[in-house]
């Protein structure tokens, strides 16, 4: 098959590589370096510190920072858009835009064909911006999960994020801790992981940025005693061997979490992983099989409960599972696919 | 020919009460359907006009309490209208520096009008102007005075065409009453304080009215309400029929602005009643006022770089000098809905002539 000229854009708050935790930007650097591997000519639209394969696109030299308040960062500044719209000029077989809403008003107008990726959930607060996102319902727009997926979007298909899985390494035995990692906010349930392992006398590692300062200080802190520990936040080098060797990762997250890329990488490492059934979990986990998934409503007493019978699940299973549907190579050969297939349809 | 206008959501066109931009846009907009061509207006559900209407939400913004600053939908607008770029002939963009995006999509001739000041030094371009440098080469701007367009620190291809207003609401008055008038924004670079200071200083009559937005509470209580007396009065924020009224019924207008003012439509209003303008010497104010036929342009500083209030008291007191049918031709003449529709129609040619 004829190698394609593929954009790969992503909004400029982080560089890529990301130097700390960010799943969004990794599984696109992933991607992007996947696709020049395989030969394909791809340019990622970022900022001039990131570091890629692909031809590097930029307006700026430096990320902007992680922004808490996307909406009124577009009210202050010209920039993000300007960097967006610099990508939907140009001409390309095809642009992967994972620039969110963003991307969209943009992506309606230009001669390029696209597909759009939103790395988060497709719920908002005003019924007022589900109307807009409507708008662009013909344009195409893949899923991270099923369960991500709304009506009135033009979905075409889902592809799982997937993870470079020879950095994370399968270790067959474990040692007697749990494990729970991710952005420390209430919906991603820290809280529910923390009373669990106190529930069960066991010890508990906490790894995360913390986002919401007055949660972490009010709710968490006074908990964090003891086996329970608050390592901070960790890069990918320092968290795979934490992964490898526990006896489960934790995820009671208490929203429609659109993927849940730690859930993946634990079990790549041979970590059962134990998870409020929500969300992306209940398409990456296998239940009973690389792990739980416990009604949300069981609560602390459900994840307790699935702990205790943890040694039922089969560490080589979890890792099987990721080797077959949750890699990068996984990944990168259904967006190829589906590339190939829009510039097809462009074509005629 | 086949023309777009995209107007800002934020309101509804022709605007319930404020809206300057939306008001140019309508009469603009009717305007050019008057003269038979196809208009089409990207503007909100609610708007009311005789061109082909698009809109890609049903209520203007401020009705559904959506901030003017959500950009998702100013981005919807622009996004749908430049879909349809291929069936119009020129389009025609009031809705700011977003819209440059997206004339990069299309062929058709594209131009802006300005309504706001694009301000900022050549050497230390702020950051809100780095759009316009990115986009300089594809933009054609319309600028509504020479003062604006000057201040624009990036040269473009561009034009001046002044805002009109109609002349209805603002017959003409040859026989004022014995009071001076300042009338806008409660803002201290919109000059109230000066002429508060000119009137007390000549024992003149003057009439304060304009809107005080939430911002400008503070500096109203502190700064203009103790300095009121019998003489000076604030008679609130004022329909347009009746600030008509008191146009109408003036000796002079007063505007001693410290800023750059980049059109300033209340001194066409006035001048239309045949009530002339004394202004500082700022933004368009040259432009609009000829000195000593129509009001008085007066130096903002003094020798002393103080600020000049002696010059306003003293062309307050020669005010009777000027002939105020003047004023009233002046405004027939060049600020006229019909002048303007002209003067951008003749743009519209040009730009798809050049094509």
């Amino acid at each position: 098959m004829e190698k394609l000229k593929i954009a790969q854009l992503v909004l400029p708050w982080i560089p890529l590589p990301p130097p700390k935790y960010a799943g969004t930007e990794w599984v696109v650097y992933w991607l992007t370096e996947e696709l020049v591997k395989r030969g394909h000519k791809v340019s990622l639209f970022t900022v001039e510190e990131s570091k890629t394969k692909a031809k590097k696109e930029f307006l700026f030299k430096k990320a902007f920072g992680l922004q808490k308040d996307v909406m009124a960062t577009l009210k202050n500044s010209f920039y993000p858009l300007m960097h967006v719209a610099n990508c939907f000029t140009k001409e390309f077989d095809i642009i992967h835009s994972h620039a969110q809403f963003l991307g969209l008003p943009f992506a309606a107008v230009s001669k390029t064909p696209s597909i759009h990726t939103f790395h988060r959930q497709f719920k908002f607060e005003k019924k007022d911006d589900l109307d807009l996102v409507k708008h662009y319902k013909n344009l195409n727009f893949t899923s991270i999960s099923n369960a991500q997926r709304i009506k009135g979007i033009n979905f075409i298909k889902t592809v799982y994020n997937g993870i470079p899985i020879e950095k994370f390494k399968y270790s067959k035995t474990a040692e007697n801790y749990l494990l729970w990692v991710g952005r420390i906010v209430d919906k991603k349930g820290p809280k529910e992981a923390i009373l669990t392992a106190k529930k069960l006398n066991l010890a508990l590692i906490i790894a995360g940025k913390i986002t919401d300062r007055a949660y972490f200080n009010k709710r968490l802190k006074p908990l964090i005693k003891g086996k329970i520990k608050y390592v901070g936040e960790l890069p990918q080098a320092k968290l795979v061997p934490l992964y490898r060797k526990a006896k489960a990762l934790l995820c009671p997250v208490k929203w429609n979490e659109p993927f849940g890329l730690t859930a993946v990488e634990a079990m790549a490492c041979g970590a059962p992983v134990i998870a409020f059934k929500n969300g992306g979990l209940k398409e990456t986990i296998l239940n009973n099989k690389t792990g739980f998934l416990i009604p949300e409503k069981k609560g602390v007493k459900g994840l307790a409960e699935a702990v205790k019978n943890i040694g039922k699940i089969k560490r080589v299973d979890c890792r099987k599972r990721v080797e077959k549907y949750f890699t990068v190579q996984k990944m990168t050969t259904e967006y190829e696919k589906l590339y190939y297939r829009i510039v097809k349809h462009a074509k005629n | 020919m086949k023309i777009a206008q995209i107007a800002p959501l934020w309101y509804a066109i022709p605007p319930e009460k404020y809206g300057g931009i939306e008001r140019i846009v309508h009469f603009l907009t009717e305007g050019l359907v008057k003269k038979g061509h196809e208009v089409t207006l990207f503007a909100s559900g609610d708007s009311k006009t005789k061109a082909k209407l698009c809109s890609v939400r049903k209520n203007h913004l401020a009705k559904d309490k959506i901030p003017w600053t959500d950009v998702f939908w100013e981005l919807e607008n622009l996004s749908f209208a430049f879909k349809k770029a291929k069936d119009f002939d020129i389009i025609h963009c009031h809705v700011g520096l977003r819209a440059l995006f997206f004339q990069e999509f299309s062929k058709t001739p594209t131009i802006h009008t300005f309504h706001n000041p694009v301000i900022g030094e050549k050497r230390k371009l702020p950051p809100s102007l780095q759009i316009l440098k990115l986009h300089k080469k594809t933009t054609r701007a319309c600028f509504i005075s020479k003062a604006a367009k000057k201040l624009c620190p990036i040269k473009l291809k561009s034009h001046v065409v002044y805002n009109g207003i109609d002349l209805e609401p603002f017959p003409f008055n040859p026989n004022p009453k014995n009071y001076f008038l300042w009338a806008g924004r409660m803002d201290p670079y919109k000059g109230v304080e000066n002429a508060m200071k000119a009137a007390k200083e000549t024992g003149a009559e003057l009439y304060l009215a304009g809107k005080i937005d939430e911002k400008q509470k503070h500096y109203f209580k502190t700064r203009i309400k103790p300095n009121l007396t019998n003489k000076i009065k604030y008679l609130g924020e004022l329909h347009q029929q009746e600030l008509s009224k008191l146009y109408q019924g003036a000796k002079a207008f007063l505007y001693p602005i410290e800023w750059e003012e980049p059109f300033g439509l209340v001194m066409v209003e006035s001048m239309a009643c045949g009530t002339p303008v004394i202004a500082f010497e700022k933004g368009s104010v040259k432009e609009l006022i000829k000195n000593g036929q129509n009001g008085f342009s007066v130096p903002f500083l003094n020798k002393k770089g103080e600020k000049n209030i002696q010059g306003l008291k003293q062309t307050m007191k020669k005010i009777e000098t000027i002939n105020r049918e003047n004023c009233r031709k002046w405004v027939e003449d060049n600020f006229t809905v019909e002048k303007m529709v002209e003067n951008y129609e003749k743009i519209y040619k040009q730009i798809s002539f050049c094509r």
